[in-house]
């Protein structure tokens, strides 16, 4: 029987809102009514939908929650509890009880700071009307479903070939939107971490326990990353949707080389609001590149021509250093954090002002401050006030 | 500007207002683009029209070397060009023979575009226009002496632009079907039909070389022999490595080592053509890392060390850059136990682009490409800088189809060769001294010598001597 410590946060969090969806709807109109109007209001953003596992306690969410109570006193003080947990306090002025708030924030997770979540992640200040863009995509991102984090795979069968085939039909018909996922890559700073942009990407892993739970389709490393060109179709189709991409944030993708010359690309980069160009980076692979060299290059020129950047997408030490990417002509690499890597260091010959250390937690922030690196990925870096202007 | 679209810079009117003639035309893939574009040169370029400062860009798909552009070539360079189009009014023709044309206001042609705000990697022209980009994205590509593109100016180069219409309307119906559609690709079912073949049946050899330039005639002390199945892929299942899915090849290449890996021992001693035992000189396998790792592996080199016999082992730069932690084991793996390490397909791309020393191979096999004859100074001194990175001893020259290519290996120090001019002059040195000789040719000779499968030897009467590494080896 579980206990109330025990229970797991969805659960509490889920009794401490009164009517998510609605709070949703309503945040939203206010946003609109401030952007009509022109009247400005403040705003706090509490994310507690980003608290790390083992901080995403009952008690730690009611602390949390508890934390806004002084706000709720300002003048037209609005309170919002979104479906994903995060909560949204909107008034109107200053107030002394923003400080007040923010102060009991900062100090609710400072008993052990190498686990706690980063207080100007956790908690953003905005401004409406001018960050009502931002706004609307947390309420659009706190709307998107949340599946549970898929069962660890013990094994399974790899693909075959007719398998494979079978996936992608399937793959062609399902509704992929509920397998979006965004991913902050942060830039570390004196005061704390700043959103640069968000990776979207299908999340591989629940899409698959969903439609084949009895294969492991990353065991065959090839048949996978041919799979990947249809999610890449996917994620393209997704991206093109009407709306989808005005008014959003710089935001980057995982594709494969072919995929970039793809007919489903060239219409997303026909269509491409003309704010998000050069705002957005491509992830591209190091077995993919390497598989042909010669599209890569095709591809490459081509994307930077139309100002996209170009993004070596989770490599180890070993591969940066075979794929230097001042050889590659790319713009940044994303080097997967281990623990292992603690113990080396960045080859002078790569610009850490490049490198994207991906899977952080609080040794690989060290670790990469060392470095020189300050573009992060991971657990620890934890969305910014807002993206980086 | 590139001295290639210098009659675009002779010339510099004012952009006019898209004209009636060109609003009317529809475009399209599937439209007779040939007639079009004559009938629009010729109201564009009609006595008293009066509108100058129209220019003509074609990219001229037809002139690629073979075998053609690839899909993904025209369809990008179509999306540059309707892009075009669509921003200042022009129009796209895409005509039969794969060419392209855009009809479009000067101005816009000679004009940068749209600059990167992050800055651009090394090596990428700031400021360049749209004929500019279209020309180095399609000479990479080509790798040709002559621009794949033309820009004529309106109304001064009419004239050429009008007999170049002509010259492709007159082709209608002669020219071939579009290659970059034609070479669709193959579906999955046939690499699955393919695993049912006989393993011999889907694999060649070929013998690598040390060529002995320190006497007074060039002697060649063969290396080893290759096991590979490209070609042999190919001819069985009907799929084109330069089309097809790669990462579907990929799959099929490692399920193939597998299937080699468990029916090599069953070789050993039965003296074939795959018997590892009798291999002289020694057998290089081409296998993924995690092949190394494996038992049937481990069996393999147990069973070549007790009979005091080499091998040795081609990873892919593919293979090794897609996973160096498994690439690292098996190098570990393959150091133990005295196996040669090579890394396999390293193209000339792939010295400019990745840092090879990093693997740390006992050997690396060099693409051959005339290009590499053919590189600017700059290009050259980068690749030579490479090249002595590297080693020249660590380096062999693969798919040496030509006495150039020999040459051009010998004068940079490298002595290891491998490809088809090797292949004849081991056939040639095979027939001079051989006694069944009578009626074989040079080319028999070199195809039996490839052949895994006693089919593909069949009509040589003196098998010893075509598996001896070479001539010398063993007494006709």
């Amino acid at each position: 029987m579980s206990t109330a410590l025990s229970r797991p946060a969805d659960d509490l969090a889920h009794d401490l809102r009164p009517s998510s969806a609605e709070d949703a709807r309503r945040l939203s109109a206010l946003v609109e009514e401030c952007g009509t109007s022109g009247i400005s209001r403040q705003v706090l953003l509490l994310r507690l939908s980003q608290l790390p596992d083992g901080r995403n306690r009952p008690h730690h969410i009611q602390l949390a929650t508890d934390a806004l109570l002084p706000l709720t006193g300002a003048a037209r003080a609005h309170r919002f509890h979104l479906p994903n947990h995060d909560q949204v306090v909107v008034w109107r002025g200053d107030t002394p009880a923003l400080a007040a708030s923010l102060e009991t924030l900062r100090h609710l997770f400072s008993d052990d700071p190498s686990f706690g979540p980063d207080p100007m992640a956790l908690a953003s200040i905005l401004a409406l009307p001018g960050d009502a863009d931002f706004v609307r995509h947390i309420v659009a991102d706190s709307l998107r479903p949340r599946l549970p984090p898929p069962i660890p795979r013990l094994g399974g069968l790899p693909l075959d070939p007719p398998t494979l085939l079978a996936l992608e039909r399937a793959i062609v018909q399902a509704d992929m939107s509920r397998f979006v996922r965004r991913e902050p890559i942060c830039r570390t700073g004196s005061d704390g971490f700043r959103l640069m942009w968000e990776r979207r990407y299908l999340s591989d892993g629940e899409l698959f326990d969903t439609i084949l739970p009895d294969r492991a389709p990353r065991a065959d490393p090839w048949l996978f990353r041919r799979l990947t060109r249809t999610l890449d179709r996917r994620m393209l189709a997704l991206l093109s949707a009407v709306g989808e991409t005005r008014g959003a944030p710089p935001f980057g993708i995982d594709l494969n080389v072919a995929s970039l010359l793809a007919p489903e690309f060239l219409r997303f980069d026909a269509n491409l609001p003309t704010a998000l160009r050069g705002q957005l980076v491509i992830n591209l692979r190091a077995e993919d590149i390497l598989t042909d060299l010669s599209s890569f290059c095709f591809a490459r020129d081509f994307a930077i021509a139309r100002s996209y950047r170009l993004l070596l997408h989770d490599v180890s030490l070993s591969q940066l250093a075979l794929l230097p990417p001042d050889r590659l002509g790319i713009d940044l690499a994303q080097l997967r954090f281990t623990p292992a890597l603690a113990s080396e260091i960045l080859p002078p010959a790569i610009d850490p002002g490049i490198i994207i250390l991906g899977n952080a937690d609080a040794s690989a922030l060290a670790w990469g401050r060392a470095q020189g690196i300050t573009l992060f990925q991971g657990r620890i870096a934890r969305p910014p006030v807002r993206p980086g202007r | 500007m590139s001295a290639a679209l210098a009659p675009f810079a002779s010339s510099a009117p004012l952009p006019v207002a898209l004209p009636a003639a060109l609003k009317a035309e529809p475009g399209g893939e599937h439209s007779p683009g040939e007639r079009q574009l004559l009938d629009t040169i010729r109201r564009v370029a009609a006595p008293g029209w009066g509108s100058p400062g129209w220019a003509a860009l074609i990219v001229l798909f037809h002139q690629f070397p073979a075998p053609g552009p690839r899909a993904h070539h025209r369809r990008v360079a179509r999306a540059l060009l309707d892009d075009a189009a669509q921003r200042h009014g022009g129009q796209v023709f895409a005509l039969r023979n794969l060419d392209l044309v855009l009809l479009c206001p000067q101005a816009p042609l000679r004009a940068p575009l749209a600059m990167r705000p992050h800055g651009a990697p090394p090596g990428t022209p700031l400021g360049e226009t749209l004929p500019e980009l279209m020309l180095r994205l399609l000479r990479a590509e080509t790798q040709a002496a002559a621009p794949p593109l033309a820009l004529w100016s309106l109304p001064e180069q009419r004239h050429r632009l009008l007999a170049y219409a002509a010259d492709r309307l007159a082709e209608v119906g002669l020219t071939p079907l579009d290659r970059a559609v034609a070479r669709a690709e193959p579906p999955v079912g046939s690499t699955t039909a393919a695993e049912t073949h006989v393993v011999p049946d889907l694999l060649l050899r070929q013998t690598a070389v040390f060529l002995d330039t320190a006497g007074a005639a060039l002697r060649l002390r063969p290396l080893f022999r290759e096991i590979t199945y490209a070609a042999a892929l190919q001819a069985e299942t009907g799929i084109d490595p330069f089309e097809a899915d790669p990462f579907l090849l990929r799959h099929f290449a490692i399920r193939l080592e597998q299937r080699l890996l468990a029916a090599l021992p069953g070789e050993a001693k039965r003296g074939g053509a795959l018997d590892p035992l009798a291999a002289s000189p020694p057998l290089h396998l081409n296998l993924a890392p995690d092949a190394i790792t494996t038992d049937a592996f481990a069996a393999l080199a147990a069973l070549c060390r007790a009979h005091g016999v080499r091998l040795g082992v081609e990873i892919t730069l593919v293979d090794a850059g897609a996973d160096p932690a498994s690439y690292a084991a098996a190098r570990a793996i393959l150091a133990a136990g005295g196996i040669t390490c090579a890394i396999d397909q390293a193209s000339l791309l792939a010295l400019r682009l990745t840092r090879l020393v990093t693997l740390a191979p006992d050997l690396v096999k060099l693409e051959w490409t005339p290009r590499l004859s053919r590189l600017s100074g700059p290009e050259r001194q980068d690749l030579e800088a490479d090249l002595r990175d590297i080693g020249p001893e660590r380096i062999l020259l693969m798919g040496a189809d030509s006495e150039a290519a020999l040459q051009w290996g010998l004068t940079r120090g490298i002595r290891r060769f491998q490809g088809r001019h090797v292949d004849a002059m081991l056939a040639a040195s095979r027939l001079a001294i051989c006694s069944h000789a009578g009626g074989c040719t040079l080319r028999q000779c070199t195809e039996r010598a490839s052949a895994t499968a006693p089919a593909g030897r069949a009509g040589c009467r003196n098998t010893p001597l075509l598996d001896a590494g070479a001539p010398g080896e063993h007494a006709a």
